[in-house]
């Protein structure tokens, strides 16, 4: 029964929200919406309270007797004050400071260790012949897909290049060979634009064959065989 | 002429019985002292008069018991100009000190006013009279016989106002037309004669009765441009149109205190003894002194015949008291609303009303011809969902649309497959459910048979995530495997990851510091799933399911360095975040080792394991595979369609006149 009552729950939420693509924003469709900001908003709320605060915040300081828990608490207090109005709410720049500034350490160490240094060096590698000795595929193949990496990295990042030198009686321009590299590049971002549009076509198709599906698996349990 | 009067103040003719001047309404008869008003006991507002009326009356009433008779000479008496001339205001110098005198003369000439100072004794003021005549004159327009000397009626006419004197000269030759009462005070009047104290007095009881009022009224004391040291005298003693002024000048609220008593036995009204009294020089009242500047200033522009005449108000009858308005006073301002019509001709009408056209045109908003209009975009959207809806349900329905399953074999799941196949049975397994609910479907294909072969590896799955709906994600997707795996038996649920890339980076490298304190995972760590975790790289196997790309990237950034070479980071992505995420894969280092890329990746996944598909994810697969299918047919049929319409509106399109056609034109 209780399985029964959660897919009929599912068939009209799911129905009200397609009911979008005929009916545009309107009652059901917003009474959907509402319902699912508002639960998730709870949801949030609660799983921040029993899986954050009270095992790493207040247990702790509580039960344990650590004071080093004091620190986030002080910052919590802090970040706090940005709720407030007035000068009081300046002190929330100390919690959010702290947050940047570790957030900021953080990514940007990873993003030099993780992904600026090893891409750049496999893109130097993209024409490296012993490397497709050890992936076991033919040179020609790895010449080719090299290639087209390493002009397409090349050429993308001329785009973004907008450096320019300046001239006598005419605005400045960047360099020649920077404008026909960018030219190309260009072509190579509306490639990636494509791919990553249609990714998100497929991604969306695949959501509506589930709600479909999950149509279908109730209409199947209501429908006689 | 004889029935005709000239208008004292305008000098314009008016009939002989007229009253007033029907020019400038000046009074050509003056009021006899039998049409005076009667004045009334006014005993019974006695006690209403403001205090220091009372005591300016008490003050007065005591002076008046030791004033002196007029025409004696008292030292107490501070003005000059109650003695006749020769004698000087007190304190009298001593008549032995001739140079006493002199001391005295000059400092009361310091004392003067200026105005004062230029009235002078009787013998200056008629030298200075004379003299003024002979600069007002030419000025005056007057002829020159009037700027000579002419006896003693000339003489009093200099100590007469310039506009009143201007006008006795002028009006010699007329004199019968003079009102009788002009006449009488002209010929009554003593020429050359000190005027003394007393006379005045009477006479100028006689002149305010006599005199009409604006005459009264607009008196002027002469403004005479002579050396100041040589004029010392008051114009008490030398003119009694002074002592007339300053009568007519009485308020008259205090004309009406008199008591009849006082006027009828000869005593003086306070307006009276204010004249009589003799006065200092520098006791002048205040309102006379209010006076000077307006005397200055009308004495000034009364010479100017031409200068209007005022008619109405308080000031009627009076010339030249208001100044005319000048360039330098006038300011800009508001212009008035001008009537009339431009006159045009044809020609210009018609190019003006081009421009009007163009104006009007150039600030007309285009109408947004790009977009369709709502019943179109309607029937437009009820089309492509009616589309989509009709391809996603006909394959649940008719199993022979349902598209083949995919035959391509992927690297990227062959990896995968690889790493699975890779892990130890039992050995511990992390992974990550970093998907929001929205993708719970497309991911779960996806993943649910990689996580099935690590279940048959009876491997030691410890889930995590990252977003707030992970835990309930975690137990939905283990609860959609099958209801033989259970939580802390065939896999742990830790829960939520929280601190983003920061808590990334912690958990790798210390997961039982940021999970030590969960609620109720207390002992966790001693269990046989995480017993032999320290670090992130004591897992055999990493697996993060995710459809973010930036979520990807954060593991890729922040974990897979903590990995070590001997465990392989692995990932199921969805479609919309492979773009961003497979170069991971493609790089020599492999960070990341496999891919399972959304429900084709799944397939693939299965089609290499071998393992056939349930009827569900058949029609599931065929419900995605036919939209794909219809969503591709929509956009090119509607590009094409598009680009004909686009080529039929260019080819139909009113061709422009280029720019030699428009030089033609012009030619």
């Amino acid at each position: 029964m209780a399985s029964l009552l959660s897919a009929l729950v599912a068939f009209i939420i799911t129905l009200s929200v397609l009911s979008y693509v005929f009916f545009g924003d309107w009652a059901l469709f917003r009474v959907v919406m509402y319902l699912f900001i508002g639960a998730a908003a709870g949801y949030g709320g609660a799983v921040a309270l029993r899986s954050v605060l009270w095992p790493m915040l207040f247990r702790p300081l509580i039960f344990q007797r650590q004071l080093l828990a004091l620190v986030p608490l002080l910052l919590v207090a802090l970040l706090l004050t940005k709720a407030l109005r007035g000068k009081v709410s300046r002190w929330g720049n100390v919690a959010v400071g702290y947050l940047v500034g570790v957030g900021a350490a953080v990514a940007v160490g990873g993003a030099v260790r993780g992904t600026i240094f090893p891409q750049s060096v496999a893109t130097m590698d993209a024409l490296n012949l012993h490397l497709a000795a050890q992936k076991g595929i033919s040179p020609f193949e790895f010449l080719v897909t090299g290639a087209f990496m390493l002009v397409g990295t090349v050429t993308t990042l001329a785009y973004f290049h907008f450096g320019a030198r300046p001239q006598r009686n005419r605005p400045p321009q960047r360099a020649a060979w920077i404008t026909a590299l960018a030219t190309v590049g260009q072509w190579f971002i509306a490639v990636a634009f494509g791919a990553l549009f249609a990714g998100v076509l497929l991604a969306a198709a695949t959501a509506l064959a589930a709600s479909i599906g999950q149509l279908w698996q109730f209409l199947s349990i209501l429908l006689p065989h | 002429m004889s029935d005709q009067i000239r208008c004292p103040m305008c000098g314009k003719p008016n009939p002989a019985d007229a009253e007033v001047c029907r020019y400038c309404h000046a009074r050509l008869k003056p009021i006899q002292p039998g049409d005076l008003p009667q004045p009334k006991p006014t005993g019974a507002l006695e006690a209403m008069l403001p205090p220091w009326i009372r005591e300016l009356r008490a003050e007065s009433e005591m002076e008046e018991e030791t004033l002196p008779l007029p025409g004696e000479k008292t030292e107490a008496d501070g003005s000059e100009g109650a003695f006749p001339e020769g004698e000087s205001a007190s304190p009298e110098p001593d008549a032995d000190d001739p140079l006493a005198a002199l001391w005295a003369e000059e400092e009361e000439d310091e004392d003067l006013p200026d105005w004062l100072k230029s009235l002078g004794t009787e013998e200056e003021a008629s030298a200075v009279a004379a003299l003024a005549e002979e600069q007002a004159a030419p000025s005056a327009g007057e002829p020159p016989e009037a700027a000579e000397p002419k006896g003693a009626a000339e003489e009093e006419e200099s100590a007469l106002p310039d506009w009143l004197a201007g006008e006795q000269s002028a009006a010699e030759a007329e004199e019968a037309v003079l009102p009788d009462w002009l006449a009488e005070g002209v010929v009554a009047e003593p020429a050359g004669e000190p005027a003394e104290a007393a006379a005045p007095k009477g006479a100028a009881e006689e002149e305010e009765n006599a005199l009409p009022d604006g005459s009264v009224g607009a008196y002027q004391p002469p403004l005479v441009e002579a050396p100041s040291e040589s004029l010392s005298a008051s114009p008490f003693v030398e003119s009694e149109e002074l002592a007339e002024a300053l009568l007519g000048e009485t308020p008259d609220w205090l004309q009406m205190l008199a008591p009849e008593e006082e006027s009828a036995s000869g005593e003086k009204s306070p307006a009276e003894e204010e004249v009589a009294q003799p006065l200092t020089e520098g006791e002048l009242p205040s309102w006379l002194e209010a006076l000077r500047p307006v005397a200055a200033a009308t004495s000034v522009l009364a010479t100017d015949e031409e200068e209007p005449v005022e008619t109405q108000g308080p000031l009627a009858g009076l010339r030249g008291v208001i100044a005319p308005p000048t360039l330098t006073t006038l300011r800009p301002g508001k212009v008035g609303v001008l009537g009339g019509k431009l006159k045009l001709s044809d020609e210009e009408e018609r190019q003006a009303r081009i421009l009007q056209d163009l104006i009007a045109e150039s600030s007309r908003p285009l109408p947004p011809s790009s977009l369709p209009d709502k019943k179109e975009q309607k029937v437009l959207r009820w089309s492509v969902g009616l589309l989509m809806l009709l391809a996603a349900f006909l394959p649940f329905f008719l199993p022979f649309l349902r598209a083949p399953l995919p035959r391509r074999v992927l690297p990227a799941a062959i990896a995968a497959q690889r790493l699975i196949d890779d892990v130890p049975q039992g050995a511990p397994v992390l992974v990550a459910v970093d998907y929001s609910p929205a993708f719970s479907a497309e991911m779960e294909a996806a993943a649910a048979p990689l996580v099935t072969d690590l279940l048959a590896k009876h491997a030691r799955i410890v889930a995590v995530s990252t977003q707030p709906t992970g835990p309930d994600l975690i137990s939905h997707f283990f609860a959609a495997l099958g209801s033989d795996y259970r939580e802390s038996e065939h896999y742990l649920n830790l829960g939520y990851l929280s601190g983003g890339t920061a808590g990334l980076y912690a958990f790798a490298r210390h997961p039982r510091l940021v999970f030590g304190y969960a609620a109720g995972h207390d002992r966790i760590w001693n269990t046989s799933f995480l017993s032999t975790i320290h670090t992130a790289a004591d897992f055999s196997l990493v697996l993060v399911i995710t459809e973010d790309p930036e979520t990807a990237r954060a593991w890729v950034e922040q974990v897979r360095p903590a990995l070590g070479e001997h465990t392989p980071l692995l990932m199921v992505i969805s479609t919309q975040a492979e773009p961003l995420v497979e170069p991971y894969y493609e790089t020599a280092s492999q960070q990341v080792g496999g891919i399972v890329t959304g429900i084709v990746g799944g397939l693939a996944y299965e089609a290499i394991r071998g393992r056939p598909l349930t009827a569900a994810a058949q029609a599931q697969w065929g419900a995605y595979s036919n939209i794909a299918l219809m969503g591709l047919m929509i956009i090119a049929g509607a590009g094409l369609v598009n680009l004909v319409l686009g080529w039929r509106e260019r080819r139909n399109a009113p061709t422009l006149p280029q720019d030699e056609d428009l030089d033609d034109e012009e030619a």
